[in-house]
């Protein structure tokens, strides 16, 4: 039984071709793309240095870094603006290097609200210290370093979990599962059925978003409570805010898969569009290394709908004021997707499929 | 008096062609036109792929016509649809609806669809499902699903209803009483458009029938006018032991076709004749020649089936 059950499935599966390509050659062509990517590229962190103290320790260890293969190392003043020299160019963080001679850690400082542009640095550094202290050979103390936040220690850590949290939840929500769900009732064919009633496609469309937008409502509302009740989520910022960005996101990501509904008329291909188009838009948010990319195809990526999303959050729980104070950018282009997508979305879903029956 | 009453359903040189890369390109309708008065059962015969289904689809406005004219209670449907949508009741090939709703549920929500409180109880009674209001679709057997179906096609009451082969694939009691079903549409004077591939339906079920093959009407009437207007109108039918002449049957006046089928020991005929009176004697004499006896001797008039093999032939369609 279960032999023949599962040629069954492998004959199924084969004859889903749209499907079976997107499952074969995305991870494929996403391997060799960063492969080749990550080959080519001898790019080195940008690092911005510090160097507190005039001591030969101190001056000393700069120097080896900057001699370093290891890093592109930008020396900055002692009363530099960190929180603006992180935020311009390139730079991934920033070392302190204190009074190494009377036994100071160095320390290695990043914006925790772009934690994607500290990529390979930690690892670097660490191994850059643990090397050099091998060169001291017992005649001084040993380096260490620590890794903290532009903000300060990473206490309030559930504050820098919770934006990517709730929009992961937003994008499983409402466009990874919704498109396959849309595909699934056309090809049952309810939509059909729905066709030859008064009802309209675009009120089909909104009733389905807004219920989406309340189940989304509820998921913050668990995200949020569990943050307060388990993690000692830090507050001080206004609660709306989350809720508020978190529907815009769903409608922006609903209308997305409504979109990519429409396109395909098989739900085991919509699907796979759908898991695909996800694992894109949170790839591009920085979970994966965007900085191995040219300078221009890694801004490009930074303007798909989740990054913007989670910025705009960032700009809540984080800096602790608005999105349009704190991220006026982010949230403004949030808003544009949410308009283009929606549009789309409208336009294009309709209750009908391609039919050949006669 | 002028009959001043549009018609139900007024289709006017309708022309459907599917076109794509693979398969080139298929006139699904090729200049069906056809008319239905309100109040009447009408049926649309065919075979698998005939484009019954697709004409049907035209006049609910689920697919749009290449060519030809569609009305329904007088209305354009290529410029009215919406006009339309709430005159009509549309009972599909699939059982479609939202999985997770019970019964009174989904009729409460598609009586919504229609700006109509739908009165669950009542509709679901009219098809002897009261008692499965509250299961899920998923829950009945083919037949009740299929019943449930009619139901929700009248959750607006509408003035014409379609139902898309509505006893396919069911058992004689589910089809029965499907057909009870449309009797009672009738009864109300509601028009009823169904598409069937069971003779004996169309014949039970619909004051006219039309037949269509290869996308074109063959054939349109009165069940009985259509098997009166045969050039066979009864069948002789008998079994024999021996070898009957079947040259001699088929040289009787009024002979029209003989067909036989063996099963090793006994040998069953056919003989389709246009009027079995005058050709009695000569067929008793035939067989009484070499002592042949008839057994089971049948004189059966055509039927609806009789009519829809003659137009669309006997070979088996995909």
């Amino acid at each position: 039984m279960f032999t023949k059950l599962y040629v069954a499935h492998m004959k199924a599966l084969l004859k889903t071709r749209g499907q079976l390509a997107l499952t074969l050659l995305m991870p494929v062509l996403l391997a060799i793309f960063f492969g080749f990517q990550i080959k080519m590229s001898d790019r080195k962190p940008d690092l911005g240095v510090i160097v507190q103290s005039r001591a030969p320790a101190s001056e000393a260890f700069a120097k080896a870094m900057e001699e370093s293969r290891l890093f592109k190392i930008t020396r900055l003043g002692v009363n530099a603006d960190l929180a603006e020299a992180l935020s311009r160019d390139r730079l991934e963080a920033a070392l302190i290097i204190p009074d190494l001679s009377s036994g100071g850690s160095l320390k290695l400082i990043f914006d925790e609200k772009r934690p994607e542009r500290l990529q390979s640095t930690p690892p670097r550094v660490s191994a850059f210290v643990q090397s050099y202290n091998l060169t001291l050979a017992n005649a001084q103390q040993s380096i260490d370093f620590k890794i903290s936040g532009l903000h300060g220690p990473l206490q309030a850590s559930y504050n820098y979990l919770l934006p990517g949290i709730i929009v992961f939840g937003v994008v499983l929500g409402s466009m990874a599962t919704g498109t396959s769900q849309v595909a699934g009732l056309r090809q049952r064919g309810v939509f059909k059925r729905l066709m030859v009633t008064p009802l309209s496609a675009r009120s089909f469309f909104l009733a389905d978003m807004v219920s989406r937008g309340t189940i989304v409502l509820l998921q913050v509302g668990l995200v949020l409570a569990v943050g307060i009740i388990g993690y000692d989520l830090e507050r001080g910022w206004d609660l709306a805010w989350i809720p508020v960005l978190a529907v815009l996101g769903t409608l922006v990501f609903f209308s997305i898969g409504y979109f990519l509904a429409a396109a395909t008329d098989n739900p085991d291909t919509s699907a796979g569009i759908a898991s695909t188009v996800s694992f894109l838009l949170v790839f591009a948010s920085g979970a994966l290394p965007t900085n191995v990319f040219p300078a221009v195809v890694d801004r490009a990526l930074k303007y798909l709908p989740v990054t913007p999303m989670v910025n705009a959050m960032r700009g809540v729980v984080i800096d602790k004021t608005g999105p349009f104070s704190a991220t006026p950018f982010d949230t403004a282009v949030l808003i544009a997707w949410f308009v283009v997508t929606l549009v789309l979305a409208v336009v294009f879903f309709k209750f009908k499929e391609p039919a050949r029956k006669t | 008096m002028q009959d001043l009453k549009p018609a139900a359903v007024a289709v006017k040189q309708l022309v459907k062609v599917f076109s794509g890369p693979d398969k080139g390109e298929l006139r699904a309708v090729d200049d069906v036109s056809f008319e239905i008065a309100q109040g009447e059962v009408f049926g649309l015969l065919g075979p698998n792929g005939a484009g019954k289904t697709t004409t049907l689809e035209i006049v609910e406005g689920i697919q749009h016509a290449t060519s030809g004219e569609v009305r329904v209670m007088g209305y354009d449907v290529a410029t009215h649809g919406k006009d339309i949508k709430p005159l009509i009741g549309v009972q599909l090939q699939s059982s479609a609806f939202f999985e997770r709703l019970p019964l009174d549920h989904l009729l409460v929500l598609y009586g919504s669809f229609y700006g109509v409180k739908a009165d669950a109880e009542a509709l679901l009674s009219s098809v002897g499902l009261l008692e499965k209001r509250s299961s899920l679709l998923s829950k009945l057997s083919g037949g009740q699903a299929r019943r449930f179906s009619i139901a929700a096609c009248m959750v607006s009451d509408p003035q014409i209803v379609f139902l898309d082969e509505p006893t396919s694939g069911l058992d004689p009691q589910a089809r029965r009483s499907i057909w009870d079903q449309v009797n009672e549409l009738r009864s109300k004077d509601k028009t009823v458009v169904l598409t069937t591939h069971y003779m004996d339906e169309a014949e039970v079920l619909c004051d006219r029938v039309g037949i269509i093959d290869h996308g074109q009407i063959k054939a349109l009437d009165t069940p009985l006018k259509l098997v009166q207007a045969l050039d066979s109108a009864y069948h002789i039918r008998f079994t024999s032991t021996g070898p009957v002449p079947t040259e001699d049957l088929q040289s009787l006046p009024g002979a029209v076709r003989i067909s036989s089928s063996s099963n090793g020991s006994a040998t069953r005929y056919d003989l389709e004749v246009a009027n079995p009176g005058p050709i009695l004697e000569g067929f008793t004499r035939i067989m009484g020649t070499g002592l042949r006896e008839a057994a089971d001797l049948r004189i059966e008039p055509s039927t609806l089936e009789d009519v829809f093999l003659s137009l669309t032939g006997r070979e088996l369609r995909d």
